[in-house]
C-alpha cells in the first residue's frame, strides 16, 4: 500500500545529501515527532501529496538496488518529517537487508512505538532479534506477528526456527509442516525440516525431506549438502560422495556470490560485479538467476554496449537463446551504428545459426568499415 | 512484600593476573591491526618443564610489522615456572628462549621419551624445536630436526598416530604472508560491514597441515603426502584436536580452519588418514556454510563415552557444538544445548572443556575478542573487546551462561586449563591482545558435592606421557571417562594430566587405562580429591 502511494508520486524531490555519511549515522540520534503525532496512521489513506518529498527517490534507489542512497533518502526524510512511519518502517528493512540488525531493530521498533496499530508490518523486526542471536525475543514477537497475521509465511518459518534454536526441535517441525501446507514449494523450509528431522536421528524422513528441497531448487548447495550428510549418515556412500561433490561445486561458487552481494550492499551498479555474479550463475547452470543477474546488470547501464555484448555472449555459452536473441535484439537497436556491435551480432547469429540474421548482421559491420 | 533483589552469583573465576604474572604482557603487531598477521595474538603453553609436579607456563610472543621489515627477530617466547599457588616466576637463565620471527603457539611433549616434556613453538616462518634438558633448561634443537620449510604454523599437537611408541608432531598451516603482497587496511581495499579492514584470509592462499613422523631421536620426516593429508585442498588452519573419536584406539585429528571446511582426519590404521569431516558432520555448519573456526573444545560433555567437539566461530556465526551421535558422526546440539544465540554476536577462540565447578558434568570456558578494532564503529552488532563466558552445564543438556569473571569486556585470544594452584579444581591461563597476561583463579566449592581425581600416567616406551590413553572411572551407578593428550585447540597446550569432576561421587568402583599400544589395566582407587601418577605394568 506504501508503495502503491510512492507510484503515483509524480514529483521527484531531490534530498541533500547531509552529514555525517548515511553508513555512518545512528539512527537512534534521528529527530521524534510529538508524542501521539502519528497515532492514527493508515498506510491506506496516505495520498501521495502526504509524502515527504524524496520519498520517490528512495523508491527508486531501492529498486536499483542503490541502499546507501536509499539510506541517505530516509535519513533525510526523517530529518524533515520526524517520524514519519513508512520511512521507520523501510529504513528498518534496509538496515536489516544491510545486515545491520541492531539498527534495524531500533527504527522497527521506533515504528512501533509511533504507529502501535501496524504490528502486523513487523515481521523483519523479528528477524532482526533471530540475526542478534536473541532467540527469545525473536520467538515473542513473531508470535505478536502472527497474532494479526496468523498465516503468514515467513513469520511462521522465523517462529519455528526461534522454537529449534531454543531446543524445541518437535514443535519447529509442526511448524514448519504448518508452513509447507501453505507454501508447499518452499525450499528452504524442506531443508530446515530435513536438518531437524536429520539432527533427531530420522535419517530416512530426513533424507525424503532433502530430496525434495533439492527438486525444488537444484542449485541449493544446502540441499546438496544435506543429502549428502544424510546418505553418509545412512551409509550409502556413493550418493554420498556425489552429492559431497556437487554440494562443494554449488558452494564454492555460493560463496563467492555471498561475498559480490555482500560488496554490492556498499558498491552498487559496480558492472564488473554484477558481471562476475551472472557468470558465476551461469557456470551453475542456473538460467533464470542468470537471466535476472543480466536484467540488474543491464539496468545499471541501460545504454551501454559492453553489459549487453558480455550478457549476449553468457546466455549464447548457456545455451539459453531464446533469452540470447532479446538481447540481441536490443543490441540491434543500441548498438545500429557500431560495427563491432555487428560483428558480434554475427558471431551470435551465427552461433544461433539463423542464417539471414548473419547474413543481415554481417553485411552491416562491413558496411560500418568492418573487414 | 518488598523482595530482595535479586544478586548474581560471584564469578567462578578471580582475575589473579597481576599477582601471579605481574607485568607480563605480550605483542601482536600494532594496535589497528593493518594485517591479518597481527591479529592471532600469541600462544599459552602448559606443562611440568622441571619435573616438581608444579604447572608451568610457556609464553609464546610476537612481533611487530616494523621489526620483522628490519629483519629483526620476534620477542622470545619466555617461560614461567608455577609456584604451585597460583602464581609464576620467571624462569632462570638456562631456561631462556631466543627470538624466532612472529611466534603463534606450539605445543608439548616429549618426543625423545627421556621422561621430559619438549617444547614446539610455532611461528609466522618455520617452526621451532626445543629439546629440554632433563629439567634444567632448554635447548634449541630446530636445526636439523626436519620441521622445516613452514610458512605460517599457528597450532600443533604431538600424537603417536602410527603407535611406534614415538611422537609425532602434526602442525597446522595458515596462509601465505608478505606485507610486500598483501594490502595494508590503511589502503582501504578490503572492508566488512562497510568499514575498511585489514585483508584476509579471504583472497590469500592457504596452505596444507604438515605431518612429521618422529624417530624417537629428534629427528622428524615429513610424512604428509605418505599419509594423504595433501589430498586434501589446502585450507586456512588455525586449531587442531588430537581425539580417537571413533574409538577404534588411534589418534584421529581435527583442524579448523578460517573460512575454509573443518576436518576431521580419520586414522586409517596403516599410516594414513583420511578426511571425513563432511560424512561426520564437523566440516560445516548446519546450513552448510564452511565457518571462520578457531578454537576447538574436546570433551564427553553428555556421558555417552565418546568425546565431542565444540568450536568456536566468527561473530554472526554461532560456536558449534558437535556432539558425538550413533555411528562415529557428530550432530549440532548447539541450539539444544543453549549455546547459539549466547555466542552469535561473539568472536571465539580460546576454549576448553572442564568440570569448572566440579558438579560432576562439563562446563565450558570461551574467550572472545573480535579481529576489527573496527568492530567498535557503528552497526556491527558487535564489539572489539567482547565478554568471556562460562557455559555452566546443568547436567541435563543444556547449558547456561554467565561472565567467567569480574574482568568485563577484553579482547582474548588463547587459552589453557590446568589445575595452577593444587587445590583440585582447574584454572584457567589466557591471553590478551595487547594486555598483561591472564591467570584466572577457579573459586569453585570444595565440599561433600563437588569432588574430584587428577590423573597423570606415565607409559611404557617413548610415549612416556601416554598421549592417546583413555581412562575411565567408574563408580556405583555410572562413569564417565577421557583422553589423554597435550593438544589444546588454538595455539595452546594443556598439561598431560586429566582432572575428572566428579560431584558428590567419593568412592569409585575402577580405573581403567587404555594404554597408547592399545594394552588395558585396572586400577584399584580408593580415595578421590587428589592427583594419581598410574604407572603402565611391564609386560
Amino acid at each position: 500500500m506504501i508503495a502503491a502511494a510512492l507510484l503515483v508520486l509524480a514529483a521527484a524531490c531531490a534530498f541533500p545529501r547531509q552529514s555525517p555519511a548515511p553508513l555512518e549515522l545512528d539512527p537512534r540520534t534521528l529527530p521524534h515527532a510529538q508524542t501521539g503525532a502519528w497515532k492514527d496512521f493508515d498506510p491506506k489513506q496516505l495520498k501521495a501529496s502526504d509524502l515527504p518529498p524524496g520519498m520517490l527517490q528512495v523508491k527508486r534507489a531501492l529498486e536499483e538496488q542503490d541502499f546507501p542512497s536509499a539510506l541517505a533518502g530516509l535519513q533525510e526524510t526523517l530529518r524533515q518529517s520526524p517520524d514519519f512511519p513508512p520511512a521507520w518502517h523501510q529504513l528498518g528493512v534496509l538496515y536489516f537487508r544491510l545486515q545491520r540488525y541492531g539498527d534495524g531493530a531500533a527504527c522497527l521498533e521506533r515504528y512501533l512505538e509511533v504507529a502501535p496499530q501496524r504490528l502486523g508490518d513487523t515481521r523483519v523486526l523479528a528477524h532482526c532479534y533471530y540475526s542478534l542471536g536473541d532467540y527469545t525475543k525473536a520467538r515473542a514477537h513473531y508470535e505478536r506477528v502472527l497474532a494479526v497475521h496468523p498465516d503468514e509465511v515467513e513469520a511462521l518459518r522465523g517462529h519455528a526456527l526461534s522454537r529449534m534454536r531454543l531446543g524445541e526441535p518437535q514443535e519447529a517441525l509442526a511448524e514448519l509442516e504448518r508452513v509447507l501446507a501453505i507454501a508447499p514449494r518452499h525450499g528452504d523450509v524442506w531443508e530446515w525440516k530435513a536438518q531437524i528431522l536429520f539432527d533427531e536421528e530420522h535419517s530416512e524422513e530426513a533424507l525424503a525431506a532433502a530430496e525434495k528441497a533439492r527438486s525444488i531448487d537444484p542449485f541449493s548447495p544446502r540441499a546438496w549438502f544435506l543429502c549428502g550428510r544424510i546418505c553418509a549418515d545412512l551409509g550409502r556412500d556413493e550418493e554420498a560422495a556425489r552429492a559431497n561433490r556437487r554440494f562443494q561445486e554449488l558452494n564454492s561458487i555460493s560463496s563467492e556470490l555471498r561475498q559480490i552481494e555482500s560488496d554490492l550492499l556498499y558498491k552498487p551498479g559496480a558492472v564488473a560485479l554484477l558481471e562476475r555474479i551472472a557468470q558465476l550463475h551461469a557456470r551453475m547452470g542456473d538460467v533464470a538467476s542468470t537471466r535476472a543477474d543480466l536484467a540488474r546488470l543491464f539496468g545499471s547501464a541501460p545504454s551501454a554496449l559492453g553489459p549487453r555484448i558480455f550478457g549476449l555472449e553468457l546466455l549464447a555459452d548457456l545455451g539459453d537463446f531464446e533469452a540470447a536473441r532479446l538481447v540481441a535484439q536490443k543490441l540491434e537497436q543500441l548498438g545500429a551504428d557500431d560495427a563491432a556491435t555487428w560483428q558480434r551480432l554475427e558471431q551470435f547469429y551465427a552461433r544461433a545459426k539463423d542464417r539471414a540474421k548473419q547474413v543481415e548482421a554481417g553485411e552491416r559491420y562491413r558496411r560500418l568499415g568492418g573487414k | 512484600m518488598i523482595q530482595a533483589p535479586i544478586q548474581e552469583p560471584p564469578a567462578l573465576f578471580e582475575e589473579i593476573g597481576e599477582q601471579a604474572l605481574p607485568g607480563v604482557r605480550t605483542t601482536c603487531g600494532s594496535p589497528e591491526k593493518n594485517y591479518i598477521l597481527e591479529v592471532n595474538g600469541g600462544g599459552v603453553l602448559l606443562g611440568d618443564f622441571d619435573g616438581d609436579g608444579k604447572i608451568d607456563v610457556v609464553i609464546v610472543d610476537g612481533s611487530t610489522i616494523e621489526r620483522a621489515a628490519k629483519g629483526e627477530p620476534g620477542l622470545p617466547p619466555r617461560l614461567f615456572l608455577g609456584k604451585g599457588d597460583g602464581s609464576f616466576a620467571p624462569a632462570p637463565e638456562a631456561w631462556k628462549l631466543s627470538g624466532g620471527r612472529w611466534g603463534m603457539g606450539g605445543t608439548v611433549g616429549d618426543y625423545d621419551g627421556d621422561g621430559w616434556l619438549d617444547l614446539v613453538v610455532t611461528q609466522w616462518g618455520p617452526t621451532r624445536l626445543f629439546h629440554n634438558e632433563a629439567g634444567h633448561g632448554f635447548r634449541e634443537v630446530t636445526e636439523g630436526a626436519g620441521l622445516g620449510p613452514g610458512a605460517w604454523g599457528t597450532s600443533a599437537a604431538f600424537l603417536d598416530y602410527d603407535r611406534d611408541g614415538k611422537l609425532d608432531l602434526f602442525v597446522v598451516e595458515y596462509l601465505e604472508f608478505d606485507t610486500a603482497k598483501v594490502h595494508s587496511r590503511a589502503e582501504g581495499t578490503c572492508t566488512w560491514k562497510g568499514h575498511p579492514v585489514m585483508c584476509g584470509p579471504e583472497g590469500l592462499t592457504p596452505l596444507r597441515s604438515r605431518l612429521f613422523r618422529g624417530s624417537g631421536d629428534g629427528h622428524f620426516q615429513d610424512v604428509s603426502a605418505a599419509a594423504k593429508l595433501d589430498e586434501a585442498p589446502p585450507a586456512f588452519g588455525l586449531g587442531v584436536m588430537t581425539l580417537d573419536f571413533d574409538l577404534d584406539g588411534d589418534t584421529d585429528i581435527y583442524v579448523t580452519n578460517d573460512s575454509t571446511p573443518n576436518q576431521l582426519w580419520e586414522n586409517l590404521g596403516d599410516g594414513t588418514f583420511r578426511d571425513v569431516g563432511f560424512q561426520r558432520g564437523v566440516s560445516h555448519d548446519a546450513n552448510g556454510r564452511e565457518q571462520a573456526s578457531m578454537g576447538i573444545a574436546c570433551g564427553d560433555w553428555n556421558g555417552d563415552g565418546r568425546d565431542d567437539l565444540f568450536v568456536t566461530n566468527f561473530s554472526g556465526e554461532n560456536d558449534v557444538l558437535y556432539s558425538s551421535s550413533k555411528g562415529a558422526g557428530f550432530r549440532e546440539r548447539s541450539g539444544s544445548a543453549s549455546l547459539s544465540g549466547p555466542t552469535l554476536p561473539l568472536l571465539g577462540w580460546g576454549t576448553c572443556f572442564g568440570d569448572f565447578d566440579l558438579e560432576g558434568d562439563l562446563d565450558l570456558a570461551v574467550f572472545h575478542g573480535h579481529v576489527y578494532p573496527q568492530a567498535d564503529s557503528l552497526g556491527t552488532d558487535t564489539s572489539y573487546a567482547q565478554p568471556d563466558t562460562l557455559f555452566e552445564n546443568d547436567g541435563k543438556a543444556h547449558f547456561s551462561s554467565r561472565p567467567l569473571s569480574s574482568l568485563g569486556p577484553a579482547v582474548s585470544r588463547a587459552c589453557a586449563p590446568a589445575d595452577l594452584d593444587g587445590d583440585g579444581d582447574l584454572d584457567l591461563l589466557a591471553l590478551r591482545v595487547e594486555g598483561p597476561v591472564r591467570v584466572l583463579r577457579n573459586r569453585a566449592l570444595h565440599d561433600e558435592r563437588h569432588h574430584w581425581l587428577g590423573v597423570r600416567l606415565r607409559a611404557r616406551g617413548g610415549n612416556r606421557f601416554a598421549l592417546g590413553a583413555r581412562v575411565s572411572l567408574v563408580w556405583k551407578g555410572g562413569g564417565t571417562s577421557a583422553e589423554m593428550r597435550t593438544a589444546g585447540g588454538f595455539q595452546a597446550a594443556v598439561p598431560a594430566e586429566l582432572h575428572f569432576g566428579l560431584g558428590s561421587v567419593d568412592k569409585l568402583e575402577k580405573l581403567h587405562v587404555r594404554w597408547p599400544d592399545g594394552s588395558a589395566q585396572d586400577f584399584e582407587v580408593a580415595l578421590v580429591d587428589r592427583m594419581l601418577q598410574l604407572e603402565q605394568r611391564a609386560p
